[in-house]
């Protein structure tokens, strides 16, 4: 008992006699784990944020149900209600009857979403209307947008109505209200509904439940439930009528899964840096195992030293993680940074202490690299990739799962890379001395692997990222440059400018002005945000058209046209049941003449000449306009004349969506410099390991002759072996996770391709970084009580 | 022929050990003329090794002076700076160690190339490598250390430290490791190699054998440990 208590020690007393390789392991664990921590709390708090914005008729609702081209009625709702009761619905929980449309007072326009509140009540998920009493006659909850507060009165339609709350609802200037309010509002039969709103169970939602608790956002990747038939209805998903739902959730799953990423990277990066700790330690317990301690023990004592390290890293890094999220997050906290989530303790325990012990128990068990299971792994994610990459049936997981692939079949190639260019050996690599410190990379494949793994990894990462952020940012710039043509824009908060830009044009003649207004529309089941405008042949060419739009012409956003299979030339009939612009619409068919990116639209858009607008029947108003060749002086007296007139300069606005735009991409940045700092950790590891394995082989360098100054530039020879190494991984990995995300992800979360066109400075300015965290770690020096240590034991 | 090469006067050197301080060598003289063997016998811990990394200017000394008599002039290695050391090692000195003779990560007759390089004697290589072909290493010029033998490692090591033709060649135990036959075979080829190219040879050993074949023998003894 008393000889394994003294081993133990043997192995414990390690951790003291090599300080900075504790501190340092401990560090890159308590990293890991934080970034964890972090990313779960960062998707908590967008997630939050993000169930603000569902409507809150809509809230809990996952189908829509219509009678197509026939009107809704109160008695198909009862008949649909009487079947359902009867048990012909199965899985059904909920449905409720709706009343949307809008109003055009005063030249302002308000949307009314009217619903059962008492069939809808037990639903309500937005915390503003939780536990609020039934909203009854005359009485409306009201969008922000709207600038009311809980009390004031709003006329509508005639009738006035008291304000019992206000939510951010996310859809501008709209009201919510009992489903004869409503009516009443709008004027319409109180037999008449728009749709009927059904809540249906999800078979898989104890499964989503778990998931969204375990990796916030990675719901979103699954498909809604499986199409339900009704016989006489159509049944649409919620999403179709909510895509900015879809593209919340599509950007809360790309967060999940860049989470995911920084999880698997913690727990490679974990796993790595015990198994460069076990290289080290082997000289002492190959000792002790000729002394008659058995491999089993050794291995134990290590594992309980390692995972010692990882309690305490897990509890550094527990404590910096909600720090690090307020810290990398754009969006504001609501809670305590205290204020720890269940699941994220869970996973930073588990990233901290489980995998340490993991780790620690793998890196005992040196994985046999025989070429069947090598190829058979390869095979497998070769395969996954594949099927990520053509089959779009993949969906969003299978896109994720096809960029984790690549990084996975990015760090498998470091060894054999390794392997290679030690085979390699009479290959021509200039002087003697750069041939040792070029080869000792090559001689040392797990502690290379770990290090050329870790900052391939990370920096390939980052490059994927950040290309695919600057083509996106790229594409952006583009259309806002191609968009934003006019000095002057105005806004009106919906009042009808018309009267306002009247009097302005009769004061500077020889301006130019492009008045633009919005209806919505249906096209083949789905709500359609029309946008119209006089298209002469210049305002055409900003959305890339080269040629006025004439009559019954529509450009459609890529989105739209990728939701109903439609291209230039196709042929679009307009659906008009149950929306405002009236019957006039309805069967209209409009010629698709093109297609434009839609960017920062996640609604499905379509855009067609103000006459065509006329023919729709669409009650034409405009509430915005763009303006040059106005003073500034008459500007001014505009606005006091019309004081509800918003003026923003053009520069104003791009720079407000460029700030925007680059505040929402802040925390990629942020958590590519947090893996990057991790993974040259991890490295600062294994190049210390090398240079500990090579304390023998120094001593004969310098008793060659060789100075300490040429010693340190064998050192920095070493360190960029390995920057080379990991660039030649980086790039790959890179590349193609960029390919994947502009090609692959981001139309099937978002509906539109960016342009992949990675430039010079986008791939060599991560490559750069990837030297210099090389050259730096490589210039760091290694501690003389560990190379004492080395020493002894290379004795 | 220069006569006097080597003499070193009251050295001493001492090492940390934590809170302590061991001395390792006191006052200790050594002189050696050119072309004569000299061999270091004395117990584990005497100090053998340390007076070689003295004698090689590895490392410098707490006290006394080691003077070298070169082609170029006298010089005290103990006050040349770490760079001046080196480039005298790297021109003049040759070494052979017990382990970790050779640089793993270079070929057997790379290893040999090194010393030539770093003294910018590569003119010699061919004589370098004819060295290693009379040492019956001719067919493993191309393979790294990890596949040679323990005598096959020290040969090269031989044919290493003599390459770029050294006034004096330091071993730190070369026959360490090896058996009786191998140390025996090891031991006639560095005597050989040593006379043929007429350079002074310092040895390190345990070996009375060894020993014995030495012009003379400075015999250390361990001095005892004292307080900081």
């Amino acid at each position: 008992m008393k000889s394994r208590a003294l081993l133990l020690r043997a192995q414990l007393r390690f951790l003291s006699r090599s300080p900075w390789s504790t501190a340092t392991v401990l560090l890159g664990v308590a990293l890991g784990v934080a970034s964890v921590v972090a990313v779960h709390q960062l998707n908590v708090r967008v997630n939050d944020a993000l169930s603000l914005a569902t409507p809150a008729h809509l809230s809990g609702v996952t189908h829509l149900l219509d009678r197509g081209n026939e009107q809704t009625t109160a008695e198909d709702y009862f008949e649909l209600r009487r079947r359902w009761r009867a048990g012909e619905h199965p899985g059904v929980t909920s449905l409720i009857p709706v009343v949307e449309g809008q109003l055009l007072e005063d030249g302002r326009r308000t949307r009314v979403f009217a619903t059962d509140w008492l069939a809808a009540s037990g639903l309500q998920t937005n915390e503003a209307l939780r536990g609020l009493a039934m909203v009854g006659r005359d009485a409306v909850v009201a969008d922000a947008a709207l600038g009311l507060e809980a009390g004031d009165e709003i006329v509508l339609g005639g009738l006035r109505c008291v304000v019992l709350a206000t939510v951010q609802g996310g859809l501008g200037s709209a009201v919510f209200s009992d489903i004869g309010t409503g009516q009443e509002i709008l004027g319409r039969d109180p037999d008449q509904l728009d749709y009927v709103a059904a809540v249906r169970e999800d078979p898989l939602a104890a499964f989503k439940d778990v998931m969204e608790q375990a990796l916030p956002g990675s719901s979103a990747g699954f498909a809604l439930p499986e199409t339900w038939e009704v016989a006489r209805w159509r049944v649409r998903s919620v999403s179709t009528e909510l895509p900015t739902l879809g593209f919340a959730r599509s950007i809360l799953f790309n967060l999940g899964a860049l989470g995911t990423l920084t999880l698997v990277v913690a727990w490679f990066l974990i796993h790595q840096v015990a198994v460069v700790w076990y290289r080290q330690r082997r000289p002492l317990m190959e000792r002790l195992h000729l002394v008659g301690v058995s491999s089993a023990l050794l291995n134990r004592h290590f594992i309980f030293s390692f995972a010692l390290i990882g309690v305490v890293a897990t509890v550094l890094g527990l404590l910096l993680g909600p720090t690090l999220a307020v810290w990398v997050s754009p969006v504001p906290a609501s809670d305590e940074v205290g204020n720890v989530a269940p699941w994220a303790l869970f996973k930073g325990a588990a990233s901290g202490v489980g995998v340490s012990v993991l780790g620690a128990w793998m890196a005992c068990r040196p994985m046999s690299w025989r070429l069947a299971p090598r190829l058979l792994l390869l095979g497998m994610l070769g395969l996954i990739l594949a099927v990520g990459l053509r089959f779009e049936g993949s969906g969003l997981v299978g896109a994720f799962a096809a960029v984790l692939a690549l990084c996975l079949l990015g760090v498998l190639m470091v060894r054999p890379l390794l392997v290679k260019t030690k085979v390699r050996r009479q290959g021509r690599l200039g002087s003697l001395r750069r041939r040792i410190g070029l080869r000792e990379v090559a001689w040392h494949p797990a502690e290379s692997a770990v290090a050329v793994g870790a900052l391939g990894l990370a920096v390939g990462a980052g490059m994927g990222i950040g290309v695919m952020v600057e083509s996106f940012r790229g594409d952006f710039v583009r259309m806002l440059d191609q968009r934003l043509a006019h000095e002057v824009f105005v806004t009106t908060g919906g009042r009808d400018l018309v009267a306002a830009y009247g009097w302005l044009a009769a004061r500077a003649p020889s301006h130019r002005g492009q008045l633009y207004g919005e209806d919505r529309l249906r096209i083949g089941g789905f709500a359609v945000s029309l946008g119209y405008t006089d298209f002469a042949a210049e305002e055409a060419l900003r959305y890339g058209f080269p040629r006025a739009l004439d009559a019954g012409e529509v450009l459609v956003s890529q989105r739209l046209a990728r939701s109903l299979g439609v291209a230039a030339g196709s042929a679009l009939r307009v659906d008009s049941a149950g929306v405002a612009s009236g019957d006039a619409a309805e069967g209209r068919s409009l010629r698709v003449v093109g297609e434009f990116p839609g960017f920062g639209e996640p609604g499905l858009r379509a855009l067609v000449d103000t006459a065509t607008a006329v023919e729709l029947g669409v009650p034409v108003t405009f509430d915005r306009a763009s303006l040059t060749g106005v003073d500034d002086q008459l500007l001014d007296t505009w606005v006091e004349a019309f004081p509800w007139l918003a003026l923003q300069s053009r520069t104003q606005m791009r720079q407000r969506a460029l700030d925007i735009f680059d505040q929402t991409f802040a925390i990629t940045r942020s958590l590519t410099l947090l893996s990057l700092l991790v993974a040259a950790i991890g490295m600062y590891n294994a190049l210390l390991a090398l240079r500990l394995n090579q304390v023998r082989s120094e001593q004969l360098l310098q008793a060659l002759g060789i100075t300490s100054g040429e010693r340190r530039t064998l050192s920095l020879m070493r360190a960029l072996m390995v920057g080379g190494l990991a660039c030649a991984v980086a790039l790959p990995v890179g590349l193609g996770m960029a390919y994947l995300l502009c090609e692959v992800v981001n139309p099937r979360a978002f509906g539109w391709k960016l342009s992949f066109a990675p430039t010079l400075m986008d791939v060599a300015v991560p490559l750069l970084l990837a030297v210099a965290v090389a050259l730096v770690t490589g210039l760091l020096p290694a501690p003389r009580s560990e190379l004492q240590l080395a020493e002894v034991e290379g004795v | 022929m220069i006569d006097q090469l080597l003499n070193a006067k009251d050295l001493a050197k001492s090492f940390e050990d934590g809170a302590s301080t061991r001395a390792v060598l006191r006052r200790i003289s050594v002189s050696l003329k050119a072309g004569e063997t000299l061999a270091l016998c004395g117990p584990s811990g005497s100090g053998k090794s340390t007076l070689l990394n003295l004698l090689a200017g590895v490392i410098a000394p707490d006290a006394g002076e080691v003077w070298l008599t070169l082609p170029d002039g006298s010089m005290n290695l103990a006050s040349l700076s770490e760079k001046q050391r080196s480039a005298v090692r790297r021109r003049h000195m040759g070494y052979v160690f017990q382990f970790f003779n050779l640089v793993p990560t270079l070929t057997v007759r790379e290893n040999v190339l090194l010393p030539l390089e770093l003294a910018g004697r590569e003119a010699l290589a061919e004589e370098a490598l004819s060295r290693l072909s009379s040492l019956g290493l001719d067919t493993r010029l191309n393979d790294f250390p990890e596949t040679l033998s323990g005598g096959e490692r020290q040969r090269t090591a031989i044919a290493r430290a003599l390459a770029h033709r050294p006034l004096l060649v330091l071993a730190d135990e070369p026959t360490g490791n090896l058996d009786a036959e191998r140390s025996e075979g090891v031991v006639s080829e560095l005597w050989k190699a040593v006379r043929e190219q007429g350079c002074a040879l310092v040895v390190a050993t345990h070996s009375e054998a060894v020993a014995q074949r030495a012009d003379r023998v400075l015999r250390l003894d361990a001095p005892p440990s004292e307080g900081a």
